[in-house]
């Protein structure tokens, strides 16, 4: 559904996409993370015909947007993080006069199911420009799916919401890619990205870091794994055979409380079990500590980015 | 085919400027100060030349006034051409168009619809005012009125163009206006400048005098290519010279200043990008 081939953007000397090789199935949601400046929305603005690359190019639906570019565009749905009005119109007739532009049929039918969708049916003949910031949010989103696009390109969508709109947005999103929607959603809220999306991507400066499924690239991030273990009784014994390990990196103990620290590599939880038991030790719980998308996105951003560069960039 | 999505995009895009515009006052205000100077105009000027020479001795007393009226609503439009797209990219509106099923030439032809529906409104006011002020004068309102009102939406098309292409070249909409109001007041100081050294007797001039004339004339030439107002002058002209062939030269050259001017920024435009 989007496609991305070497695509780049360079501003005179500075790079601001490099060489972009991105593959959005349909059906699927796509979250496209990177800190200010990584060059997101210089991408988006690419998929959406309204930047000309460099070098590269981009297709939707498997056709370039200059051969067909109206059809495609009436195939998208866009959500920007601003969400620029026309002051002077009411929600109706904002939403009557991209209904039109769009060509939707029964447009007021339509309208009435996206506004009801986002909670603003009762505020609808309210005039733009005494609306909320998070209610503002919500008209760009029906805005966005007035015409049933298939395709989704949101950038931040849920950044000026409360956690109530979160929800909200959420739900209806994900209630749109069980319809069949293709999402790529830029988001900084890494949160939202692990709870809605398939697949991420990682962008900084320009280039694509890792593009991997959340549990996969958890794994490909992290070079210790933190464990936590419960013993019956903890002693002296096994502390040391615990230590001694070659796989084992660190030991806390806290009374009963174990706080081991093991290389990424593989999963050691067996071994250490079985390494506690031959000293007598009963193991009543081990629990992993599981890197959320945040501490992953911190993690490539500032400190192990030569994880991903020593394996690559993303295919 | 794109042609007929292009005309869509204009059709919808013009009809809610039209719709804004038709339902704001900026367009009644100008019309209210239009007719205003107009009828200022043709008493003082028309009327007076009655009484002080006891005759009147122009073929039709309403075309200056007409002409006159439209000036001030054509600079207006060209004005409000000038605001409309910095404006729109300044409140990030354009950007959300762009969105859409909306390119470039849908975008500027738009604008440029826009502006002249505005100014249809303002030639059906015009005509029904002229029409009245000529049978209460008992003026002439003559078929050749039709004509002017045809001329008048040409001549208005180089003000708006050139409004428009202000606007795609200057991003920002303050500068737009200054931009736009500082080339007006050059093209009728300039103007007014020629006519007054021209008019003086070449005899007993000093060189430097000759030298500035010779540049201000070499000026000219340029400028009535360059300036909206000079289409407008040529337009008036043909018509008071009741010339056929002059008339149609302006109709074609007002096209042609107009196409290439929505040419160039429709080209800026794409050059600029649509972000804020």
């Amino acid at each position: 559904m989007i496609e991305t081939i070497q695509l780049t953007k360079r501003y005179g000397d500075f790079t601001a996409v490099a060489d972009l090789n991105l593959k959005v199935e349909k059906g699927e949601i796509y979250g496209f993370l990177g800190p200010n400046g990584a060059g997101k929305t210089t991408t988006i603005m690419m998929l959406l015909g309204i930047l000309e690359p460099t070098s590269g190019s981009v297709k939707l639906f498997g056709k370039s947007m200059k051969s067909d570019y109206f059809n495609i565009k009436r195939r998208i749905g866009v959500l920007s993080e601003n969400q620029y009005l026309y002051e002077d119109m009411t929600a109706l007739e904002y939403l009557r006069f991209f209904g039109e532009l769009y060509k939707v049929e029964n447009v007021d039918r339509r309208i009435s199911e996206v506004l009801g969708l986002v909670n603003l049916d009762h505020r609808k003949k309210e005039l733009l420009r005494g609306y909320s910031k998070g209610m503002r949010q919500k008209l760009g989103l029906a805005r966005a799916l007035l015409h049933d696009p298939e395709i989704l390109i949101l950038d931040e969508p849920v950044s000026s919401l409360d956690p109530y709109g979160i929800k909200e947005v959420r739900d209806i999103l994900m209630e749109e890619n069980r319809k069949g929607k293709t999402m790529f959603i830029s988001s900084h809220i890494l949160s939202e990205i692990e709870k809605t999306c398939h697949r991420v991507g990682i962008l900084n400066k320009g280039r694509l870091l890792a593009e991997d499924t959340m549990a996969n690239l958890r794994r490909r991030l992290m070079d210790e794994v933190q464990l936590y273990i419960e013993l019956e009784r903890a002693s002296d014994q096994i502390l040391q055979t615990v230590k001694e390990l070659p796989f084992v990196v660190s030991v806390e103990a806290n009374n009963n409380q174990l706080s081991i620290k093991t290389k990424a590599d593989r999963d050691y939880r067996g071994q250490l079990s079985t390494a506690i038991a031959s000293r007598g030790g009963v193991v009543l719980s081990l629990r992993r500590h599981e890197m959320s998308l945040e501490e992953a996105f911190v993690t490539i951003t500032e400190k192990n980015l030569s994880l991903l560069t020593e394996e690559g960039p993303a295919a | 085919m794109s042609i007929a999505h292009r005309a869509h995009a204009i059709r919808v895009l013009a009809k809610r400027e039209i719709k804004s515009t038709l339902y704001g006052v900026g367009l009644y205000i100008t019309l209210f100060i239009v007719f205003l100077a107009a009828s200022y105009f043709f008493v003082n000027s028309s009327l007076r030349n009655v009484f002080d020479g006891g005759i009147l001795a122009l073929t039709n007393p309403i075309t200056e006034p007409f002409f006159f009226s439209v000036g001030i609503a054509a600079t207006y439009l060209g004005l409000c051409s000038a605001l409309a797209i910095s404006r729109e990219r300044d409140l990030g509106t354009l950007e959300v168009l762009f969105y859409g099923p909306v390119d470039t030439f849908a975008y500027i032809g738009a604008k440029f619809l826009h502006q002249l529906l505005a100014f249809v409104v303002v030639l059906i006011f015009a005509a029904v005012n002229f029409f009245l002020v000529s049978q209460v004068t008992n003026f002439g309102f003559t078929s050749d009125f039709v004509g002017l009102l045809v001329l008048s939406l040409f001549l208005t098309s180089c003000m708006v163009s050139f409004g428009i292409f202000l606007s795609v070249s200057t991003r920002r909409m303050m500068v737009s206006v200054l931009v736009f109001l500082g080339l007006v007041f050059f093209f009728l100081g300039f103007s007014a400048a020629h006519a007054v050294i021209m008019s003086l007797p070449s005899q007993g001039m000093t060189p430097l005098m000759i030298y500035v004339r010779i540049i201000l004339d070499n000026m000219k030439v340029v400028m009535d290519w360059i300036s909206p107002i000079s289409y407008f002058s040529r337009g008036m002209t043909a018509v008071f010279m009741g010339d056929a062939a002059q008339y149609v030269l302006s109709l074609v050259s007002s096209i042609v200043y107009s196409g290439i001017l929505l040419v160039a920024s429709a080209w800026v435009f794409k050059k600029q990008g649509v972000r804020r």
